[in-house]
């Protein structure tokens, strides 16, 4: 069977373990030291989502273009993103808010998954209850994950692949 | 007929209202616009995919496009305005940018040997130079080609000379795409001006935006502008024929090979085929050179070697001749002549050696030491310096005839007076060089008393070179010593204390020279009893020199040429001045002052004829006491 090829944007504010996630996702590994994304980190994962193979092509923004002049050029030709932000600081969450609607109004064919990134923080976490619920009654698909721990890591990127193939 | 009208309008009413609608509609021209309007943009949608109605629609809207040009191609300007600008900008780019590579290569090749090969081969074929500096010197291969859409990024097709590791093609198609963002966003770069190439160690990639897709082609080597023309039109080809496609994120197998296949035509190369046809020729041609140099540099060092060999001949030869030259070695060194050699310091010099054979010193190295040669003739040389007489005064001769150098039978023969300083002198020598001296004077005190006859109250004795007479002197006698003296051989000076007195003594001085003729012969020389008063006069006045408190005689000395009436009047005028300016001469190298020796006028002189002399006379410098 063919293998399908998926332009995926990782977006999302300052440090909220964009890349982070990406190399749990792709390498499995978590680094302790921070690095800023200049511009853009590319990286690709091949799943496999009910027997259909996807190739993913992940473009880790870095988070100075989490505006919305800046994505316009990069967002072209791209069918999925990965909204995060950081559980343990409540601003990130409105950065997501912010680039859900510009990503409805570019095109509103791209599938988006949101995640609220370092859950291993609990006594930081910041996020209210009622914001998640509120984005999930609007029909977002919101996980909490942990770039350090992996959990909800691979889940929210094939939850976006799956929709992204239109299989849900 | 009636009911049948009414039966017909019961059963048939409805109908014919509807008929009467659709009656209505059609004539209504605006409200069939308004309904036409509202399906056709779907009825369009729909029949997109059909060539029919592509077809239809082809000729009937370009004439009318060229009708609206021709009725007002102002507003067609106005609408082409802003798509030309940049389109004519970015052709009149790329054009400017060749030709400066064609200089840039132009200039690169413009004065080497190839250079004027290739303007052979231009004149010959006719294809501009620019030309065919390019069809040699570019050698390029396109081993890499990938087709990405260009505003997603997606790898469309990728096709490669060799299968190469490339690790992950998709990555990098997306990579390339967003460098590509990345720089636009950066610098605020519009789609007009996009990245067009990235060097990467020695490869390039040229990067050729399409409409729907990007062609990034990966190249080794110099590669001229005309390729990328070539693949702008192959990207050009397939927008026209995969146009749909290549918006399409999900190809199939079967369209993406036909891309590939395309794309393949991509995978240009140029190869410098002069230079493996000419490979071999291009060898023989350098060991020609090569043997050529060496047979040159060979021929040299036999020419040099042969040269200095000629030299060495010559120099040897040559010093064989020299008296006072002895050769004990020669030898040829690497760019000069080595020669080991004695020589007498009165030989013939290096230079003057080198200078008679026209040699440069360049080439010639001499080890000297130096060495006392029995050469009769620097013998005699070394005999004049040493003794202060002139070689033609001095004789050497050798009894065996076929032996050129001193022996002890060798006989030296002085021909003038001389010093008693210098005979002993000589005598000395001779006993250095074992010859023999002909006519050495004996200067024993004795010796000579016996044979002057000096009466028995005088006493004779050598003061150096002077010979003091003491006691009381018959005044004949006394001037006859300095001649009887030269009779035998001897100049000395002779002191006779017997004048007490300064005074006396130059008073005889004035008395003896106060007016004398020194005489000369036919040949202009002076007469030995000339030359002899010359002596004595000089030996005098050295004497008075001597006690004088102010170091100089008390007289200026007064010379008069004079002549016999051989020659002419004219003649005879040059003949005194030249004979009072020799015996200056000799007066002023014996010690006389400038000053103190004046030649008198010729003219005032013309009438004492009929005599070959020089007078001296004598004019007091004491003022008040001038006796002349």
């Amino acid at each position: 069977m063919t293998e399908l090829i998926r332009k995926v944007c990782l977006l999302g504010s300052f440090a909220v373990g964009k890349t982070s996630l990406c190399q749990r996702f792709v390498n499995n590994v978590f680094e302790h030291d921070y690095k800023s994304t200049v511009g853009v980190n590319i990286v690709t994962k091949q799943l496999s989502v009910n027997a259909q193979k996807i190739k993913l092509v992940i473009w880790d923004m870095a988070g100075e273009l989490a505006n919305p002049d800046g994505l316009k050029s990069y967002l072209m030709g791209c069918q999925g993103c990965v909204l995060v932000a950081d559980g343990t600081r409540a601003e990130t969450l409105s950065t997501v808010d912010e680039l859900h609607s510009h990503l409805q109004l570019q095109n509103p064919d791209i599938k988006t998954v949101c995640l609220i990134n370092k859950a291993d923080l609990e006594s930081h976490w910041e996020t209210p209850p009622e914001w998640l619920m509120k984005r999930r009654e609007l029909g977002w698909i919101v996980q909490r994950s942990s770039a350090l721990t992996g959990s909800g890591v691979e889940a929210g990127f094939a939850e976006l692949a799956v929709k992204m193939l239109g299989h849900k | 007929m009636a009911d049948l009208d009414q039966l017909r309008k019961l059963l048939l009413e409805k109908e014919r209202s509807r008929l009467e609608a659709i009656e209505d509609q059609l004539g209504d021209r605006e409200r069939r616009t308004a309904e036409l309007s509202e399906i056709l943009p779907d009825s369009i949608d729909r029949l997109k995919q059909d060539q029919r109605l592509q077809n239809s629609l082809d000729q009937p809207l370009t004439r009318g496009i060229q009708t609206i040009i021709s009725r007002n191609p102002k507003a067609f300007a106005g609408m082409f305005y802003p798509v030309l600008g940049p389109a004519i900008r970015r052709a009149v780019a790329e054009a400017l940018k060749g030709l400066l590579e064609n200089i840039n290569r132009t200039m690169e090749y413009g004065f080497s040997i190839r250079s004027w090969r290739w303007r052979i081969e231009s004149w010959r074929t006719g294809v501009p130079f620019n030309q065919i500096v390019l069809k040699h010197t570019l050698a390029y291969s396109v081993d890499e080609v990938f087709l990405i859409q260009r505003h997603s990024g997606h790898l469309i097709a990728r096709v490669a000379r060799e299968p190469t590791a490339v690790l992950d093609k998709d990555a990098m198609a997306a990579l390339l795409t967003a460098i590509q963002h990345f720089i636009q966003e950066s610098f605020d770069y519009d789609d007009d001006h996009p990245v067009r190439s990235i060097e990467v160690s020695e490869q390039t990639l040229w990067i050729i935006p399409g409409v729907e897709a990007v062609l990034v082609a990966v190249i080794q080597g110099t590669v001229g502008r005309e390729a990328r023309q070539l693949l702008q039109e192959q990207l050009e080809l397939l927008h026209l024929q995969h146009e749909q496609a290549l918006q399409d994120i999900d190809l199939s197998r079967s369209r993406q090979q036909e891309i590939e296949h395309t794309l393949r035509n991509c995978l240009l190369r140029k190869e410098l085929a002069e230079a493996s046809k000419n490979s071999l020729k291009t060898m023989l041609i350098r060991l020609a050179v090569l043997v050529v140099i060496l047979l040159g540099v060979v021929g040299w060092l036999a020419w040099r070697w042969w040269s200095l060999d000629s030299i060495r001949d010559q120099l040897t030869a040559g010093l064989d001749q020299q008296p006072g030259w002895i050769v004990l070695d020669d030898s040829l060194g690497r760019n000069q002549v080595q020669i080991r050699a004695l020589r007498d310091p009165y030989a013939i010099s290096t230079a003057e050696l080198l200078a008679q054979h026209n040699i440069d010193s360049r080439y010639v190295n001499f080890e000297v030491q130096a060495y006392q040669s029995l050469d009769p003739a620097l013998t005699l040389q070394r005999l004049s310096d040493a003794i202060g007489v002139e070689q033609q005064y001095l004789q050497l001769q050798a009894p065996d005839s076929l032996d050129p150098g001193l022996t002890e039978s060798t006989l030296l023969t002085v021909s003038r007076p001389v010093k008693r300083s210098a005979w002993l002198d000589l005598i000395s020598l001779s006993r250095t060089f074992g010859i023999q001296i002909d006519n050495a004077p004996n200067l024993d005190i004795g010796y000579l008393m016996r044979i002057l006859a000096v009466p028995d109250e005088v006493q004779l004795y050598w003061r150096g070179d002077v010979l003091v007479v003491e006691g009381k002197v018959d005044p004949d006698w006394r001037d006859r010593l300095p001649g009887r003296l030269v009779e035998f051989g001897i100049d000395a000076i002779v002191d006779d204390l017997s004048a007490s007195t300064y005074e006396h003594r130059v008073s005889l001085f004035r008395q003896r020279w106060g007016d004398y003729l020194l005489g000369f012969s036919s040949d202009d020389s002076l007469t030995w009893e000339g030359e002899t008063s010359l002596r004595s006069f000089i030996n005098e006045a050295s004497l008075i020199r001597l006690e004088s408190p102010s170091g100089r005689i008390p007289y200026k000395v007064i010379l008069s040429g004079l002549t016999d009436g051989e020659f002419d009047a004219q003649v005879n005028i040059s003949l005194r001045m030249a004979r009072a300016q020799f015996i200056r001469q000799q007066l002023l190298e014996s010690g006389f002052a400038q000053d103190g020796v004046e030649i008198e006028p010729v003219i005032t002189h013309l009438e004492e004829n009929n005599i070959r002399a020089v007078r001296i006379t004598l004019e007091s410098t004491d003022s008040g006491s001038d006796e002349s």
